[in-house]
């Protein structure tokens, strides 16, 4: 006789066996799309992102991820697309290896033993934290990869958690790598805290809290205290010998942005979508109490700042200034910046993709690159605080089509809105390929300074 | 479209989709059940936001849909003999007999083991998501986990 638990451990390997389509989420969209049209008679531009984003963790699939299993979504198009208009233009962006030479590298993307790598951020200019995966989005290690002597080495192995518990976001502070638990697919507001030394060790599990403080939104290591924020606001603390939360001194209406430095705008715009539009004004240093005012000029929205630059919107293109207001200006060729600066003053374009160097005006562009032009996914490093690495496929991206009988239910389907397919219609699946064994990342640690 | 469903798109397809292929099976069909109850999310977001649980809702929607989709090409299968069940992903590691015996249980049966085994929901929930008493929950269970040579904690023993 077999148990149920082990009916409960086949049904989970089952389905983490199987890796997530790359255009599961380009097929919604398309559905979505085509669905929009039929209503208003008319052909809507789409968002030409497609992003997956599982336990918390970012990976994203970029913009010009070849589409999708659909054949009438083919069919359809015959206006152009605006994000062709934005690929033709960003086909004129070299890339980032041509631009900053001494920041891309490579790295694997599996350990010897076949764990999975997934980068985190830049320790520094030829480091590279890395998180092993056992399965998908179960964290096993923590490595540190040399870009210069291409060897890894494991900071720490970490404990396997029980069913349903997933790491979630790292962050690199001084002394600490930090980083936290939840259990995302239940009800609970639960989460636990963990640190291990910078140079390597054994991790310590601080302490777990529940309720609205375990809705972290960033989370950051001091020398003695683990720090973070809920969703809610206000920077809290935790001893990392243990001990109960307290609210940092000052940090009411506040956020973590990265440790001291905290802000009047959430970390994660999902938490709240009215703070996606809504500018900062502070940047506060919680060690010392420095508080830095920002006045966004006229018209702006969404300013976000580092210690130097800030980036935000105006007339729906964006705008970059220092944190002073002085130097205000407008980069060129990008309709669109996402909303974070990362690495303290570059700015990632999603048409392109590309990242902006908000200090000198160079941009290379990033994600893997297909035979016919057409570019590919890339991803972003998953630490708490803004990410100092993308990365994306060495080889580039191919596709894979594969053919077969329609399904009758997709047939009626499309029958159903409008479409014809006979019976014994054929169907064909488009896959993303990405071949080899490593991927090109860009350290934003490595790139010089500007000047 | 309200930008916090793109969001949520974003956050949760992946482990929608891998609960899609515990119900269905196959990544083909799973990637379908998913793209469909996304579809059907979107139409009803905001009420469905106002609720706090898109989740939830889009969960159901596919444990649902799984059903009455099978119970069709049930019919089409029975009518027009064209099979085209999907393939049994080979990448499993683990009991891959006890797997592929789940794929071959009825709809209902695999949902309600699904949602208890691989969901951990209690019966109450299993029945209010598949519409269905808790009478039927236990006695599909019952038949499902007989048919799997699953022998039961003795505390459900009871309850059954």
């Amino acid at each position: 006789m077999r148990t149920e638990h082990e009916l409960a451990e086949a049904l989970k390997n089952a389905a983490n066996g199987v890796s997530v389509p790359a255009d599961l989420e380009r097929g919604i969209a398309d559905r979505r799309r085509r669905r929009t049209r039929r209503r208003h008679g008319s052909l809507l531009a789409a968002a030409a992102v497609v992003a997956v984003v599982l336990g918390g963790t970012a990976v994203v699939r970029g913009g010009h991820v070849p589409p999708s299993a659909d054949p009438v979504a083919s069919a359809a198009a015959g206006a152009p697309d605006v994000d062709d208009v934005a690929a033709a233009r960003a086909d004129q962006v070299p890339r980032a290896r041509e631009v900053w030479p001494e920041a891309v590298a490579t790295y694997p993307k599996k350990a010897a033993d076949g764990f999975k790598y997934r980068p985190v951020t830049a320790l520094g200019p030829t480091e590279i934290l890395l998180i092993a995966e056992r399965s998908f989005e179960k964290a096993g290690r923590l490595e540190v990869y040399d870009t210069r002597t291409r060897a890894s080495r494991v900071l720490a192995t970490m404990s396997p958690g029980g069913k349903g518990y997933y790491p979630q976001d790292f962050e690199v502070g001084r002394d600490y790598i930090a980083w936290y638990g939840t259990t995302p697919n239940d009800d609970r507001k639960w989460a636990d805290f963990w640190v291990v030394p910078r140079q390597g060790g054994e991790p310590t599990r601080v302490g777990e809290v529940t309720g609205d403080l375990a809705l972290v939104d960033r989370i950051g290591a001091t020398g003695d205290h683990i720090v973070w924020s809920p969703q809610s606001g206000g920077v809290y603390r935790m001893p990392i010998t243990g001990g109960e939360p307290e609210k940092v001194e000052g940090s009411d209406g506040l956020w973590l942005d990265s440790w001291p430095w905290a802000r009047d705008v959430p970390g994660d715009p999902v938490t709240a979508e009215k703070w996606r539009n809504t500018n900062q004004a502070l940047l506060v240093d919680l060690e010392n109490g420095t508080r830095r005012t920002i006045t966004p000029p006229p018209g702006v929205t969404g300013l976000r700042c580092s210690t130097e630059w800030c980036l935000g919107t105006s007339g729906e293109k964006a705008l970059s200034m220092r944190i002073d207001g002085t130097d205000v200006r407008r980069p060129t060729g990008f309709s669109h910046m996402g909303e974070e600066i990362y690495g303290g003053r570059f700015a990632e374009s999603e048409d392109g993709p590309a990242i902006y160097d908000l200090a000198t005006g160079k941009a290379g562009a990033i994600g893997a690159a297909s035979a016919d032009g057409v570019r590919g996914g890339w991803g972003r490093g998953v630490s708490s605080s803004s990410t100092r690495v993308f990365y994306w496929n060495a080889h580039g991206v191919e596709t894979k089509e594969t053919c077969g009988p329609m399904p009758e239910r997709q047939r009626k389907a499309l029958a159903a809105e409008g479409a014809a397919p006979s019976p014994g219609a054929t169907v064909c699946m488009t896959e993303t390929v990405e071949p080899g064994d490593e991927n090109e990342i860009l350290n934003l640690a490595a790139v010089p300074p500007a000047g | 479209m309200d930008d916090t469903f793109d969001e949520f798109v974003r956050a949760r397809s992946g482990a929608l989709f891998r609960y899609g292929v515990a119900l269905t099976g196959n990544a083909h069909d799973a990637a379908d059940l998913v793209q469909e109850a996304l579809l059907r999310l979107g139409d009803a977001w905001r009420r469905v936001v106002r609720k706090d649980d898109p989740e939830g809702y889009v969960r159901t929607v596919m444990a649902r849909q799984h059903i009455s989709w099978w119970r069709r090409r049930r019919r089409e299968h029975l009518v027009a003999d064209t099979p085209e069940d999907g393939y049994t992903d080979p990448l499993l590691d683990g009991d891959t007999g006890l797997w592929k015996e789940v794929a071959g249980l009825p709809p209902k049966q695999r949902a309600v083991l699904v949602l208890r085994y691989y969901e951990d929901l209690p019966d109450a929930e299993i029945a209010r998501i598949l519409g269905i008493s808790q009478g039927t929950v236990r006695s599909q269970a019952s038949r499902a986990l007989d048919k799997l040579r699953i022998q039961r904690r003795a505390i459900r023993m009871e309850e059954v």
